[in-house]
């Protein structure tokens, strides 16, 4: 990620301000891309000049990399359960203004809490009917807000 | 001096507005939320402002102010009780409580540590709030003497200094910041109505959602770094709080010392009550006797004041540069300003011509709520323990279709939704690049002020040669000061490259 997050940072550093250079038109001084033209600029270099040091870091310690097999399993394992939370939640956000809060809300937290949580059914079942139920009730009364 | 009078004449003539029912109960609500909140690692007080900043969008502007300021003050103090009971900061600006809360809780002393923490943030927050109500008069005039182009600097300044002080090395925190000005760049121009960034998508042309950004970042990315990342706490249980009133006036100069320090810091853009928090730590074990030092690490009260008081007095200078020039002392303060923005109040300057009487109300407010924290913090200490006994793996995912809510009820609008989700990707892989996601918070809430303002200096200035800008004094001094923050930082010797996770 360290090397990735900086790279992809550049792209759209890059992007944006190739976009700010195409539309910056004179007077400059008045023109609504100047300013993002300027920012994306130095976001384009922060992130290369970060992109080269880690670049620069990896080389040198690329000689102590003799990593265990152990520890490649857990980040395996680790980068499984990522994948699987931002999949569920992006399942979540999604489904929310399709299928209602109050049955999205139920299902996700049955597969949040049984799979990430670990909880029992006896732990799950009632906080998912609770929080798919209870919630938009205390949001609409409480607070006055419309429910998806 | 006048205008102080005035000014505290007002915030006592503002006071029968906070004491109507609606408005206590959204005090206490707040004060006892945010306690409860605070208690629990992993969430954080921008994580409750964040949360709960659209769902204050429905109710009156009154109830608004006080139920957050509640919430904000609550979650500060917070997070010293499971430092105190379980050594686990619940945010980084307890993390010195825990060094000598902890100790105490092993020694039997537990509940004296957390009395005196209880006592010590109330009167933190007293006197954050009472310089609050001092200080603003002057600064106010100040601001009122100061040009757009001064305005942009500062609040340039702001973006980078929020990079400066946070863990990572300040490219990534600079980085995090550009990241956040180019955030506020998307929509239409406020000058001239041009659309920038909008990829086409006419759910753009309004901007980038403040709140489901700030969802985003500090909801659900902290969710899943909290539920993915980090192990289980253990739960523990206290018998009785008590008030040791001998360690309070033993240490009444510690008390005055962090909450001067505390107040200060506070009012610097983006440094919040973590910083204060160490920095008056660090002073009271420096200005300790040999026999008082010894006892730090240990489990020293000198040391759990001087940190209690300075985080809670940060929350009163906080409110300063955000009221009065719109610059977010801190990211709760920028939430703060955030959800103040969705009830139709523009901050800054012009404040008290456009909303009179609105900055009174916010300063007695925040007394009310200061005096009373004291008395919900040793009510409500005892029982936010038992949420301790709560698993992190069942905690976390429920707060998730709250994050979901959140975004949705500040506009009603599905896109919002849309947006906490990506911005909340993109907040874990930052934070696991080891960018902090603080900086752009502050970036995203300066930005349309820094961009305005320096097309507003431009356009005035069109006509001559633009040097003129650098004869400006206050300006002057301003590119100094900006100058200072970044060679200082670079010169503070931290790589570029490092890899190491940046605390966001």
């Amino acid at each position: 990620m360290a090397l990735i997050t900086p790279g992809f940072v550049f792209v759209i550093a890059i992007a944006m301000a190739v976009t700010a250079a195409v539309q910056v038109a004179p007077p400059l001084t008045t023109s609504a891309w100047l300013f993002p033209l300027f920012v994306s600029a130095a976001m384009a270099i922060v992130s290369a000049v970060l992109f080269v040091g880690e670049v620069a870091q990896r080389r040198r310690s690329i000689a102590a990399a003799s990593v265990p097999a152990a520890s490649t399993d857990i980040v395996r394992a680790t980068r499984a359960r990522v994948a699987g939370w931002l999949a569920l939640s992006a399942g979540y956000a999604i489904a929310t203004p399709q299928v209602g809060f109050e049955w999205a809300t139920g299902v996700f937290l049955i597969f949040a809490l049984k799979v990430f949580g670990g909880a029992s059914w006896r732990v799950t079942l009632p906080i998912a009917a609770a929080m798919a139920l209870l919630l938009p009730v205390i949001f609409r009364r409480l607070f006055f807000t419309l429910v998806p | 001096m006048d205008e102080v009078v005035r000014m505290m004449v007002g915030t006592a003539a503002a006071l029968p507005n906070v004491f109507t029912l609606s408005n206590m109960t959204y005090c206490l609500a707040g004060l006892v939320f945010g306690i409860a909140w605070g208690a629990v690692p992993a969430l954080t007080s921008t994580m409750a402002m964040a949360l709960l900043m659209g769902f204050s969008a429905g109710m009156s502007l009154e109830g608004a102010i006080i139920f957050l300021l509640g919430v904000y003050s609550g979650s500060v103090f917070g997070g010293s009780i499971s430092a105190v009971c379980i050594n686990i900061p619940g945010k980084p600006n307890s993390v010195c409580t825990a060094i000598e809360g902890y100790p105490l809780f092993r020694r039997g002393e537990g509940g004296t540590a957390l009395g005196t923490a209880i006592i010590a943030s109330s009167v933190g927050n007293v006197f954050g709030t009472v310089v609050l109500i001092i200080c603003t008069p002057f600064v106010l005039a100040l601001a009122l003497g100061i040009g757009a182009w001064e305005v942009f600097l500062l609040g340039l300044w702001g973006v980078l200094f929020s990079g400066s002080i946070t863990d990572a090395p300040p490219l990534k925190g600079w980085l995090a910041g550009l990241i956040g000005l180019s955030i506020a760049f998307v929509g239409a121009d406020s000058i001239s109505g041009e659309i920038r960034y909008t990829f086409g998508i006419p759910a753009l042309y309004g901007g980038v959602s403040f709140v489901s950004v700030l969802i985003g970042l500090f909801g659900f990315a902290e969710i899943a770094r909290g539920l993915l990342f980090e192990a289980d706490y253990k739960s523990a249980s206290l018998n009785r709080i008590r008030i040791s009133w001998r360690q309070l006036r033993d240490n009444l100069a510690t008390l005055f010392n962090g909450s001067a320090i505390g107040t200060f810091v506070g009012a610097l853009p983006a440094a919040g009550a973590d910083v204060a928090a160490f920095l008056s730590y660090t002073v009271s074990r420096r200005l300790a006797s040999p026999k008082q030092r010894a006892e730090y690490g240990k489990g020293s009260y000198r040391g759990i004041i001087a940190a209690e008081t300075a985080d809670n007095a940060s929350v009163g200078g906080d409110l300063l540069p955000t009221l009065v020039l719109a610059i977010p002392g801190s990211t709760v303060a920028a939430a703060f300003m955030g959800a103040l923005n969705l009830q139709g109040v523009v901050v800054g300057p012009m404040i008290e011509m456009s909303h009179p009487g609105l900055m009174e109300y916010v300063f007695a407010s925040l007394l009310i709520v200061s005096l009373l924290l004291g008395i919900v913090g040793y009510l409500v200490a005892k029982p936010a323990i038992a949420l301790l006994s709560v698993p992190r793996n069942v905690l976390l995912p429920s707060i998730m279709p709250i994050c979901v809510m959140g975004a949705f009820a500040a506009q009603n609008n599905v896109v919002d939704i849309y947006i906490m989700l990506v911005s909340g990707v993109a907040g874990i892989s930052l934070v696991m690049a080891g960018i902090p996601v603080a900086p752009i918070c502050i970036g995203l809430i300066l930005g349309p002020l820094v961009d305005l303002n320096l097309r507003r200096a431009l356009l005035i200035y069109q006509d001559q040669d633009l040097s003129v800008l650098l004869t400006r004094p206050i300006g002057l001094v301003l590119i100094a000061v900006i100058a200072i923050t970044v060679v200082g930082s670079m010169k503070a010797g931290k790589d570029p490259g490092a890899t190491s996770q940046a605390n966001p």
